[in-house]
């Protein structure tokens, strides 16, 4: 049973066409890469899958359901979630709230039994303090539960910005460039990080990144995108010796043998 | 701080309170009586505006709307049929309003729900639109109102307005009402739907994404501070006993914002603070008006001349107090203690420390 | 200009709602300021005779006064465009308002600039007052407030930050709002009501104003 499948989706923006054709299917499990020059229409393609752009041609199905053009609220609701390029926190929250917030969706308590702090809301708030807690102490996090959230170290703040997304307890995880900015003792961090967060929390990923090492070291499945077009997809030992794909990042002359 | 103890502290509080208004409302005059009681419906109307804009960070600039149509519901409820056939010269009172009638604490729900309503409905569509836009919408929607009430006669009386609604607001109405609304936002700000209000002021794109349903939170937050807002317009008719369309112009919905900003975006207590002061200001600078001495410069008695003060007056705490009186901390027994901990160094604990 | 010295500028990094705040202040300020200096009384505008001429054309009988706004409107605007659009001063002026601190490090002097902004607003606004004052020759202190909200609803229904979007907006406004009264005379009350809710409707449907430019954020 595959978990999400794009079916060959296009994106006009006018008379400008973003993303043209695109196809793939995800299994439960697996971790997929997605890489291509800048401007190659990858974020494009999370956004559609999160609902913040409607494709214009052709539907996305996540677990035989039907969510193009949904919402993305409704979109985190069916278990889809992400992190942002340029990363969004909500800086001038605390690191603790950051995450609380992620669970806010599966809230079952209505808003007059929160408003005026009846038992079962209360229960329920201890529990989303306590699975913050936890979710903080899994990645080192929390120390820092009172920060701003907006005062922390870069590399921290991806971090959080992950765990925020854990928090909305998700089956697929779309990470858009994790490694942006970091140091190479933090990209392998991030890497070890990754892959320990799919096997504690069942994950399915599919991530966009610039660093070949991230790709290359934990991607079992690579897509290269360029012109809003696939140019190819395989495993990491393919993608790199395909002539297109050198062709697209390096120029027409290179010459890998 | 155990949770126990906060809440006494809060009942103790409350009690304080309550025993300051009964001397209050027994002692001191009428005028004085009065300013406190503008201060107090200034806080209901600071704290709902605080909600929708400090906290979800929604500009509105419709707050005079809501609250004149708290204003004009609560009067027309609550006068007596035979004295609004009296009043009603442009053109009679049209029916229902010419046989209900009801209590004073009815009047006020009503005008909040149906303030609550229109907040609904304006809010669906208009809540889209962000900052600058937003605001003017909202402006616009509160002008609206205004005028709607100076040409429809037959309900509002058009341009006379309503004069001689009963005077059923005072301290006990207006400060209970302001604790109310307190303990309503209060409980809503600390709570997963608060933040989730705040995470829509700090990121709309990023809060969607976790699954906060943008509409819904919007609206809701819109609606609940209009609720409040329609409440205080009916406590304000029947305070000051008259209403007419332009006592809701623009200047009222920017003394509200004044308030909210001096006390600071996001703290209640900065707003309770600045409420009362603005309103303390802006009745003891009349004496400017009447002429004074600096050492030897004798000023003359202009008129107008409070109004050219006060503005000044406000310029200098914009300038100067950017983050308002409150600097945005909130109240909290806990942030009290520790305050008075690091005046009072406990020599106990510090005994206990060294053993 | 002394306001934006005063009042404004030092308010450059502060929450927008308090330069809002600050300029009704100002605005405050500078009206109470009238009635204390000229008193609350009405006063008449003096309009030279060449203003008080009604002309004829055919069965149209158009007020001078007409004339001269259209007139004196046309240069000023045309200035303000060439001003805006074809000098170093107007790119600057653009190029602040797309991002600031990028502009001074391309040595755009910020101060300078933002000064000359408000002068040339304030003088037009002047220009407007006067133009007005010939139309409406009764003068009294509060009598800026609605035009200026009018003004600034116009301005925003043209598109911020586009001048001819300001202009259109402008003249839209007043063109609305002239119709509405002469082909529904019952509810000329609401002439007021009219424009806010053509506003709003305007808002709903191209939210950033008839020629505004659709800045989409990018995700």
């Amino acid at each position: 049973m595959e978990l999400l499948n794009v079916d060959n989706i296009t994106m006009k923006f006018g008379g400008l066409t973003a993303v043209s054709n695109f196809k793939l299917k995800i299994s439960p499990g697996e971790l997929v890469g997605l890489i291509g020059p800048n401007g190659a229409g990858k974020t494009t393609i999370f956004n559609m899958i999160t609902g913040i752009y409607t494709p214009t041609i052709n539907k996305i199905y996540f677990q035989d359901r039907d969510i193009t053009g949904i919402k993305p609220d409704k979109i985190a609701k069916v278990g889809i979630a992400r992190t942002f390029q340029n990363i969004r926190l909500l800086e001038n929250l605390t690191v603790l709230d950051n995450v609380m917030i992620g669970f806010h969706l599966h809230l079952k308590s209505n808003l007059a039994s929160a408003i005026l702090k009846f038992p079962n809301y209360v229960r329920e708030e201890e529990s989303i303090h306590h699975k913050s807690i936890e979710l903080l102490e899994k990645v080192e996090l929390e120390k820092f539960k009172l920060e701003k959230a907006g005062s922390l170290p870069y590399g921290q703040q991806r971090k959080l910005e992950i765990v925020r997304a854990l928090a909305t307890g998700p089956k697929l995880l779309l990470l858009d460039e994790p490694a942006a900015g970091m140091n190479p003792q933090e990209t392998k961090e991030l890497m070890s990080f990754i892959q320990k967060i799919q096997d504690n929390f069942n994950l399915t990923i599919f991530l966009i990144e610039h660093d070949m090492k991230v790709v290359m070291g934990i991607c079992k499945r690579i897509l290269v995108m360029d012109y809003g077009v696939t140019i190819a997809e395989g495993n990491p030992a393919e993608i790199q010796n395909n002539p297109e794909v050198i062709k697209a990042y390096l120029g027409v002359d290179a010459n890998y043998a | 701080m155990k949770k126990q103890n906060e809440k006494l502290f809060t009942i103790l509080a409350l009690i304080v309170l309550g025993i300051l208004v009964y001397l209050a409302e027994n002692n001191l005059d009428a005028y004085k009586l009065r300013i406190l009681n503008l201060g107090a419906i200034y806080v209901t109307l600071g704290v709902s505006l605080n909600l929708i804009y400090g906290f979800t960070g929604q500009f509105s600039l419709g707050h005079a709307g809501f609250m004149a149509i708290g204003a004009y519901v609560t009067a027309l409820l609550v006068l007596p049929s035979y004295y609004k056939e009296m009043i009603f010269i442009l053109e009679p009172l049209v029916w229902p309003f010419t046989v209900i009638q009801a209590p004073f604490i009815v009047a006020l729900l009503l005008s909040g729900l149906l303030a609550a309503l229109v907040a609904i409905l304006v809010g669906l569509p208009v809540l889209r639109l962000k900052g600058d836009y937003l605001g003017i919408a909202t402006l616009g929607f509160a002008e609206i109102v205004r005028i709607i009430a100076n040409n429809i006669p037959q309900v509002t009386n058009g341009a006379l307005g309503i004069k001689g609604v009963p005077e059923f607001s005072n301290l006990w109405w207006t400060v209970g009402v302001a604790v109310f609304t307190i303990y309503i936002i209060k409980g809503l700000i600390n709570s997963s739907y608060g933040r989730a209000l705040m995470a829509i002021r700090e990121n709309e794109i990023a809060a969607e994404v976790i699954g906060v349903n943008l509409t819904y939170h919007k609206v809701m937050s819109f609606a609940i501070s209009a609720f409040f807002a329609g409440v205080a317009g009916g406590l304000f008719a029947c305070l000051i006993t008259t209403i007419d369309p332009r006592a809701f112009m623009f200047v009222m919905t920017f003394n509200i914002l004044i308030v909210v900003v001096l006390g600071g975006l996001g703290s209640i207590t900065g707003t309770v603070f600045a409420a009362f002061l603005f309103n303390f200001a802006l009745e003891y600078l009349r004496p400017i008006e009447a002429g004074f001495n600096i050492g030897p410069i004798i000023i003359p008695a202009i008129p107008g001349l409070r109004m050219v003060t006060f503005s000044a007056l406000l310029l200098i705490v914009i300038l100067y107090m950017q983050n308002g009186l409150m600097g945005g901390i909130e109240f909290s027994w806990k942030g009290l203690a520790r305050f008075i901990r690091k005046i009072f160094p406990n020599k106990k604990s510090s005994e206990g420390n060294a053993r | 200009m002394l306001s934006e010295r005063i009042a404004y500028r030092p308010l450059r990094n502060a929450p927008r709602i308090s330069v809002l705040i600050s300029a009704i202040g100002v605005s405050f300020f500078l009206q109470n300021l009238a009635i204390v200096i000229f008193s609350g009384i009405p006063k008449s505008f003096f309009r030279p005779t060449f203003f008080k001429k009604i002309i004829q054309f055919g069965d149209i009988r158009i007020q001078s006064t007409l004339f001269a706004s259209v007139v004196v409107s046309a240069i000023f605007l045309t200035i303000l465009i060439y001003i805006v659009y074809r000098t170093k001063t107007g790119l600057a002026m653009r190029s602040i308002s797309t991002d600031i601190e990028t502009s001074r490090l391309m040595a755009v002097n910020v101060d300078k600039t933002i000064s000359i902004t408000f002068v040339i607003g304030s003088a037009l606004a002047a220009v407007g007052g006067i133009l007005w004052g010939l139309r409406f020759p009764q003068l009294f202190p509060l009598m800026g407030m609605m035009p200026g909200l009018k003004a600034f609803i116009a301005a925003v229904v043209g598109g911020i930050g586009n001048i001819p979007g300001a202009m259109l907006g402008g003249l839209f406004l007043g063109m609305s709002e002239i119709l509405f009264v002469a082909f529904l005379p019952a509810l000329s009350g609401y002439r007021d009501a009219f424009i806010f809710a053509i506003l709003i409707l305007i808002l709903l449907l191209k939210p950033d104003g008839i020629l505004g430019k659709n800045v989409q954020e990018k995700v």
